[in-house]
């Protein structure tokens, strides 16, 4: 064979790799410390009771997150059918921590398909935070003055009077808040489809198995799964993690179906006589107070567990702290708004929710870029699991 | 020819001057409200009462007022509201003592101190010089019968349990009244109750029209005959003329 | 069912119940019923359509009242036509049946009558 029809050979016959190094670095530096120890015994796929016995995870993406693969890295469902159970770290015979190579991993999932990119990072370091809680501030404030300024506001400068430090934050008509917040939503709504799209295309793309189920049973399937977090329990080191986080999501779900019924209260004829603010013993603000008290207990229960048993929940890094207390600050800065209400203690009150408030909008600015992501991706991962059939024991 | 010249230009030029300044004055005088009056032919109401004619005993035009507008007289001199009143009034002049009755009824002043004192305008002055209650809008606070110097305004003191004419409404407790020219009346081309029952009863002395209109019977006689208004020295503008006053 | 699945139907359950709350109570309200009213008895229209005049018929006095005594303006109170509270029982001829019937399930106090005839 002549060189340029060995070389044609080749070319047809092989892969011809681009390591990104810069990925590689990246994972080291945010948790992935350990990858070079990985001496691919495989035992963590062994351990992992959520991997495809054909597709062992997580051995393989520990090497091609030591090659920097990122092609294969982004499009692999594998990383998000993982849980962090731990299981593997813990029995990891090098110590090279794959559970937490994985987290790194999903990090920088989330940043690939996030746009822009730039924000990506930036919302990601301890600074991002001050920019973000100026930046809701900024808006909830501008929105207010153009409501007052086009006279959409009736609402009075109330209790605090002309004491105020911040008047302006006593201006805050529902109109203000539904445009601000419901655009940030929908801002993330728009950068979530994007990322969910190229995610899923790519998904499709680089499997190598049929798809084995119909798309409507797999849906069903995938939604059960979520709905009995199933892959929680299966976990053996990180069994505690199930708990706290049913009572997070579930929580959050009734606060959501609460606050959608109550900004219905104008035009919902179901609920035209009702005073507010609601009694005690009304059943949505029950409902409301237990499920703020269950998020407060998730939250609490999660931070405390990374706390207090660092080796079985893997290492804590800024983004799953800054998901974490920020989400226990909107949920304790609410409640905390309820009891200064029944107190009657005006002027902390308002601080007490205008805190709420950017809490909130520093959320829903990081959403898309955050861990809080995992919510789309690893949905995503199991829809595909469940079509392709992967993970099936 | 330069003299000539500047002479014309000089006539000219005063003469423009002239005029620039009557023009200012022209209309100065058009807008002047007693002009204005008395070119328009806007309706304005008036009324004569010729003294000459009105019997001393006949109480025509009370009657036909109460019986028209539901008037509220229960018997009680200190309640009974009388729209019309008949009043004797005495000449005190030692040569020529006199005694005279003189009917009295609200003058429909063209400047009205009641519709001045209402501070709710329930008593107002109408394009056509009608002085008139709302008594929707009366709250009860009397302060139109104080300014009126003429006494002409009652108060509703007691419920009207009286409705000789069905056709019209009566007043409530708590109203204050007076007389509107029967308003209703004359907006339909009718005559007042009283000038009606004055005519019939043969004594022709009430006569109501239009003072803007000179042909009118009213302007007639404002015009040939010496009449006298009450109080003219207060400055209301009372627009009920007196013949023989 | 496991432990957690069983608490989490009951938490979804539970979800369900504050809205089965405001249904229940909703349907279970007394459902707004007007009094019976005596059918006008002539065959013209009224001044407003029904339901605007049932909103509306104070607002239509007011400004009829404006009309009349304040610009002098009485074509719509006289003649066959006549518009007026007076012309009212031309179609509804007692009140006690008509008027009274709403302004008592609604306590709200009827003064026209102190001064108009009905």
């Amino acid at each position: 064979m002549s060189a340029s029809e060995q070389a044609a050979e080749i070319a047809r016959t092989h892969e011809r790799l681009a390591p990104d190094r810069e990925l590689l670095h990246r994972v080291l530096a945010s948790g992935g410390e350990d990858l070079r120890k990985c001496m691919q015994c495989a035992t963590c796929s062994a351990v992992c009771e959520l991997t495809d016995a054909r597709q062992p995870s997580p051995r393989k993406e520990m090497l091609w997150a030591q090659w920097g693969l990122t092609d294969r890295l982004m499009a692999d469902p594998d990383l998000w059918l993982c849980h962090q159970c731990n299981d593997c770290t813990s029995r990891c015979p090098r110590r090279a921590r794959p559970g937490d190579v994985m987290a790194a991993l999903r990090r920088e999932c989330v940043l690939h398909y996030a746009t822009p990119r730039a924000f990506a990072g930036w919302v990601n370091r301890p600074v991002g935070l001050f920019w973000m809680a100026l930046i809701t501030a900024a808006l909830i404030a501008t929105a207010a003055g153009l409501w007052q300024a086009f006279g959409l506001s009736t609402t009075e400068l109330s209790l605090t009077g002309p004491r105020t430090v911040f008047p302006f934050w006593t201006r805050l008509p529902h109109g203000v808040l539904c445009v601000v917040f419901i655009s940030l939503f929908l801002f993330d709504l728009v950068v979530l489809a994007m990322g969910a799209r190229r995610f899923w295309r790519n998904l499709g793309a680089s499997s190598l198995q049929p798809n084995l189920h119909q798309p409507v049973a797999s849906l069903r399937a995938t939604f059960r799964r979520i709905l009995w977090h199933d892959d929680f329990g299966r976990c053996t080191t990180s069994r505690r993690r199930r708990i706290p986080h049913l009572l997070v999501i579930y929580g959050m779900l009734a606060l959501w179906l609460t606050s959608v019924w109550v900004v219905t209260a104008r035009w919902n004829p179901l609920l035209e006589g009702l005073v507010y603010p609601l009694g005690f013993w009304n059943p949505w603000k029950l409902m409301a107070n237990l499920a703020g008290m269950a998020v407060t207990v998730g939250l609490a229960w999660m931070l405390a567990e990374r706390w207090k048993r660092p080796d079985m929940s893997g290492s804590t890094t800024y983004s799953d702290l800054a998901m974490l207390a920020s989400l226990l600050l909107i949920a304790l800065t609410g409640l905390a708004t309820e009891m200064l209400h029944i107190l009657r203690m005006e002027p902390l009150r308002f601080a007490a929710y205008s805190v709420h408030l950017i809490a909130i909008g520093m959320l829903l600015c990081m959403l898309p870029y955050s861990k809080l992501a995992h919510v789309v991706y690893r949905t995503l991962a199991l829809a595909h699991a469940e079509r392709t059939g992967r993970g099936q024991p | 020819m330069h003299r000539r010249r500047f002479l014309k230009a000089s006539a000219i030029l005063s003469a423009g001057a002239a005029g620039a300044y009557a023009l200012p004055l022209l209309t100065a005088f058009k807008s002047s409200p007693a002009s204005a009056r008395a070119a328009s032919t806007k309706l304005r109401w008036g009324m004569v009462i010729d003294l000459g004619r009105c019997p001393a005993n006949c109480t025509a035009c009370v009657d036909a007022c109460k019986k028209e507008n539901n008037v509220n007289t229960s018997g009680d001199r200190r309640l009974d509201i009388y729209r019309i009143r008949k009043v004797t009034l005495e000449s005190t002049l030692v040569a020529a003592p006199a005694q005279k009755s003189v009917p009295l009824l609200c003058n429909h002043c063209d400047n009205p101190p009641c519709a001045l004192a209402c501070p709710i305008q329930a008593t107002y002055k109408r394009e056509d010089g009608i002085v008139i209650v709302d008594p929707h809008r009366c709250m009860g606070c009397r302060y139109c019968m104080i300014a009126c110097p003429y006494n002409a305004r009652q108060f509703n003191f007691r419920e009207n349990r009286h409705q000789p004419n069905p056709a019209y409404p009566k007043r409530q407790h708590g109203v204050a009244e007076s007389c509107d020219l029967c308003a209703h009346l004359l907006d339909q081309g009718k005559r007042p109750a009283c000038v009606e029952a004055c005519e019939q009863s043969h004594a022709n002395a009430l006569i109501v029209g239009n003072l803007n209109d000179p042909s009118s019977e009213i302007a007639t006689l404002i015009r040939n005959h010496p009449v006298r208004r009450l109080r003219e020295e207060l400055g209301t503008e009372p627009k009920v003329f007196y013949l023989g006053l | 069912m496991s432990s957690p699945r069983r608490a989490i139907v009951v938490s979804l359950v539970l979800m369900a119940v504050p809205l089965l709350y405001a249904v229940i109570t909703f349907a279970a309200r007394p459902a707004a019923e007007r009094p019976w009213l005596e059918p006008p008895t002539a065959n013209t229209t009224c001044v407003l359509p029904k339901d605007r005049m049932r909103y509306d018929h104070m607002g239509y006095l007011k400004r009829l009242r404006d009309r009349v005594m304040r610009e002098g303006r009485r074509e719509q109170v006289t003649g066959n036509h006549a518009q007026g509270i007076a012309s009212c029982r031309n179609c509804h001829a007692h009140r006690e049946l008509f008027c009274d019937r709403c302004h008592e399930r609604a306590s709200v106090r009827l003064d026209c009558f102190g001064c108009h005839t009905y």
